[in-house]
């Protein structure tokens, strides 16, 4: 019992936890990849700057986390917007390496931006031990990860939602299957893009909030998830929404569990080599299964 | 009256080497129109840059009476224009439905429920399909579903690129039959075929593109019956 309970409280609720937070986090890159071609690579920063933002709001506010999530959210939408309109849009005729490349650049700049105005201490959104509560009469665990448990849910959910039910979802889908035939049809692949960036970078500022809930706020966390959430990204098959709520749940867990002590004693792998395992995972796919777990064409 | 014209066209894929040197088509209400001629004829292209999906050089392009020379394809397809590509003419991984739904994506709800109604009526094996992915349906049906999601606004016009090929004879004739009734509902259709003795056989008119310009043009009937069209291009 005592065996099952530090398996849940120690390994299951942290990997779900992770889980949920490199799933946010890979949605948004999913997304832009369908709709724009190519891989985001300041996706982590951005969700730095939700973090921040969020910062600001409980700081200047006293807001709760949960609470401040919607200015981040809004804000951070904004930064998306705005690296769009004067960074992505003017290269969109070009190759997408072009792109992948300037995305490297704006990382950069959304880094140094932070460090310049929050420097390079880590912060904290709240501080002291956490009250935890307890469910089913025998795991404990603690309110933010119910938190972050439900709204992950909740996210994709709504997510699910409004890819199936409504027509911008819809024209998203479109766009991403194809971009010229959405033309024809009379999507405008601008319109579509720009919504894109909105839901990706909301999702990321949701993660990056999460992220800096459960652990401290620093200008380098979102760009220390890139590596894990690329490789749920890639592992739910990229341009799939639905395969990268898998990915990152996989992932999470795996780096979880990879340090559990499946053969007695002591851990099976030091928990200082979480990261090498979404890596490996990435590299496993990326030889065997480029398109994915679920992928059967390639892009 | 003219629906659709092309004067004088001169366009390509980039801003200076054109592929279509000074071409001519024009399609009047009521009319089945083909465009037929070797590959690489440029059969493709006027009807892309009829869509606004060329760089053009010279000349103009009406819709009625009005200009649409640089307009963009968002743009052309609002004014009661469909055009379904030779190439890539599904969204294959959204369901059947999703397509013709899409193909009304600027259309009100109601405009759109009739839309299926009509579609639906016109290709009843989309109907028992309409939750299964594009992607995974026959040549065909895929073909019907293209089609479909182009008549879901009700347009004045489609342009159809090669909608009978790859496909069997049998699927074959029953898109031309399709074509006639699309048609007889007050649509008036160009079309490029391979099928080009068939094609023209159905058309009020034709046109023999070769390399870029205006090669013939006349009657359906009579380019079919015309000894140098049909050694050329129709295979004798
Ligand atoms: N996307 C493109 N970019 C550049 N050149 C192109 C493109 N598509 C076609 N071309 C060129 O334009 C010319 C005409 O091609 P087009 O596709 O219009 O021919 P077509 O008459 O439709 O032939 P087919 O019967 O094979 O479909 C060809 O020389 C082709 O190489
Ligand atoms: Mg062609």
């Amino acid at each position: 019992m005592d065996q099952a309970l530090m398996f849940v409280n120690a390994y299951l609720i942290p990997g779900l936890v992770s889980g949920s937070i490199y799933a946010l986090g890979a949605i948004g890159l999913t997304l832009l990849f369908g709709v724009l071609r190519f891989t985001h690579f300041a996706h982590g920063d951005v969700m730095t700057a939700g973090a921040y933002l969020a910062l600001a709001g409980v700081g200047l506010f006293g807001l709760h986390p949960i609470m401040a999530l919607p200015l981040a959210m809004a804000g951070t939408s904004l930064l998306c917007l705005g690296i769009n309109h004067f960074f992505y849009a003017p290269l969109m005729k070009r190759p997408s390496l072009v792109l992948t490349i300037s995305s490297f650049g704006v990382a950069l700049m959304i880094r140094a931006a932070i460090q310049l105005i929050y420097g390079v201490e880590s912060q904290y959104y709240v501080r002291g031990i956490q009250k935890s509560r307890e469910v089913f009469g025998t795991f404990r665990i603690v309110d933010r990860h119910i938190w972050i448990g439900c709204s992950a849910v909740a996210l994709m959910l709504a997510l699910h939602l409004l890819l199936t039910r409504t027509r911008l979802g819809k024209a998203m889908r479109a766009v991403s299957d194809s971009p010229d035939l959405a033309r024809l049809t009379g999507i405008s692949t601008t319109t579509v893009i720009r919504y894109t960036w909105v839901i990706g970078g909301s999702l990321a500022a949701v993660a990056g909030v999460f992220l800096g809930w459960d652990g401290y706020v620093h200008a380098n966390m979102g760009w220390d998830q890139l590596l894990p959430i690329s490789a749920a990204a890639i592992l739910g098959g990229l341009g799939r929404p639905y395969g990268a709520m898998v990915g990152g749940l996989v992932i999470g867990m795996a780096e979880e569990l990879s340090s559990y002590p499946w053969l007695g004693g002591d851990a099976l792998l030091s928990p200082g080599y979480k990261t090498g395992v979404a890596f490996a995972i990435m590299v496993a796919m990326l030889i065997w299964r480029p398109n994915g777990l679920f992928g059967e064409k390639v892009r | 009256m003219t629906l659709l014209s092309l004067e004088g066209l001169v366009a390509g894929y980039g801003p200076d080497v054109p592929i279509l040197h000074g071409v001519n088509i024009r399609l009047q209400a009521g009319e089945i129109v083909s465009i037929v001629g070797p590959n690489g004829a440029g059969k493709s292209t006027a009807m892309k840059s009829a869509f606004g999906l060329l760089n053009v050089h010279q000349g103009k392009i009406l819709i009625g009476t009005e200009d649409v020379t640089n307009s963009r394809p968002e743009a052309i397809v609002r004014k009661g224009v469909s055009f379904v590509p030779q190439t890539e003419n599904v969204f294959a991984s959204l369901t059947v439905q999703e397509n013709l739904e899409l193909g009304g994506y600027f259309n009100s709800r109601s405009h759109v429920a009739a839309g299926l109604d009509r579609v639906y009526s016109l290709f009843p094996p989309l109907r028992e399909k309409r939750h299964q992915k594009s992607g995974l349906l026959s040549g065909g049906q895929r073909q019907m579903v293209a089609m479909g999601r182009a008549l879901m606004p009700d347009p004045k016009i489609v342009l159809l690129d090669e909608p009978t090929a790859g496909l069997s004879p049998k699927y074959a004739d029953e898109i031309f039959k399709l074509i006639i009734d699309i048609n007889a509902s007050g649509t008036a259709v160009l079309m490029v075929e391979q099928n080009a003795r068939q094609a023209l056989m159905i058309s009020n008119r034709g046109y023999v593109l070769v390399d870029g310009r205006n090669r013939h043009e006349g009657t359906g009937a009579g380019l079919v019956r015309d000894r140098e069209v049909a050694e050329m291009f129709l295979g004798g």
